[in-house]
């Protein structure tokens, strides 16, 4: 399954946005919210750990976004900036590919000082992170019920 | 063999240390603060570790600083280069600066998230870092 970043998601350009938007934002069109083969490829097709993985990230994902909400209303960039950077690294360590391109996005945003934008990407990445977790469930990896525990 | 994982992120952390089990006693330290302390306590209790994976941004102490504190700190308690703590830095963080500053600081290798089985272990064995008899 694709999932088309730029057209599904938020256009890459915040609207209204008079400032230059950094050429590197640009990305692939198609992105997967989920790339299970290359999960698996990086685990030496470990399913047993690909699932206790998944399961964490998706226990914790909520809370890691409630923390850049959080920084986000309070303005502080640095904060922004850092939890976003992990989440991207968190995000890509499951193969989470469109959450990765949407925390990359949000550290990019944020040096523009476009707040607002910035507010929209984490709603963005909020459905974002719904999203990946519908599908680890219509795919087995994440039992109906089945909470995730950080 | 004693090993340190130093991450803020909670999935990292778990899979680094699900990787790494099979070598050894795994430690965890969620920031750098944390990191300086294990070790320090780990020096003084004589059961140094062996290897610290080490993430980079992290809150109030970032990776850099924790690599140059030990490294300042085997130094300073006379422990020769080549018997010191192997230090992996595991991050998301790719600019050749910031690469380049970790090996200046004397990091012995360079891991871009995410994470992969087969580069981890081949790291580790140019590490001269094995899985123990029976693992």
């Amino acid at each position: 399954m694709t999932f088309n970043v730029q057209v599904g998601l938020t256009p890459l350009a915040p609207k209204g946005c008079s400032m230059p938007f950094p050429d590197d934002t640009a990305m692939a069109p198609d992105v997967d919210i989920f790339d299970e083969m290359d999960l698996l490829r990086r685990l030496a097709d470990d399913r047993v750990l690909a699932q206790e993985v998944l399961i964490a990230f998706a226990g914790d994902v909520r809370a890691r976004l409630v923390e850049i909400e959080t920084a986000v209303a309070k303005r502080d960039l640095a904060a922004v900036r850092r939890l976003a950077h992990t989440l991207r690294g968190s995000a890509s360590n499951v193969s989470a590919d469109a959450l990765v391109a949407m925390a990359r996005l949000v550290e990019k945003s944020i040096e523009l000082g476009d707040w607002k934008y910035v507010g929209e990407l984490v709603l963005e990445l909020k459905a974002g992170a719904d999203r990946f977790e519908a599908v680890l469930r219509d795919r087995g990896w994440l039992p109906e019920g089945e909470e995730g525990a950080p | 063999m004693k090993i340190l994982v130093v991450e803020d992120d909670f999935t990292s952390r778990l899979l680094l240390q699900k990787l790494l089990a099979p070598y050894g006693e795994v430690h965890i330290a969620i920031n750098g603060r944390e990191a300086l302390a294990a070790f320090q306590m780990a020096q003084s209790e004589r059961a140094p570790y062996a290897l610290i994976c080490l993430d980079i941004v992290m809150p109030d102490m970032d990776g850099q600083m924790v690599l140059r504190e030990i490294r300042g700190l085997e130094e300073a308690a006379g422990i020769a280069r080549k018997d010191g703590v192997k230090i992996i830095m595991t991050t998301v963080v790719q600019d050749p600066l910031t690469i380049m500053n970790a090996f200046t600081h004397q990091c012995e290798a360079y891991l871009v998230k995410p994470l992969d089985k087969g580069k981890l272990i081949e790291t580790l064995n140019r590490l001269g870092i094995s899985l123990p008899k029976g693992a």
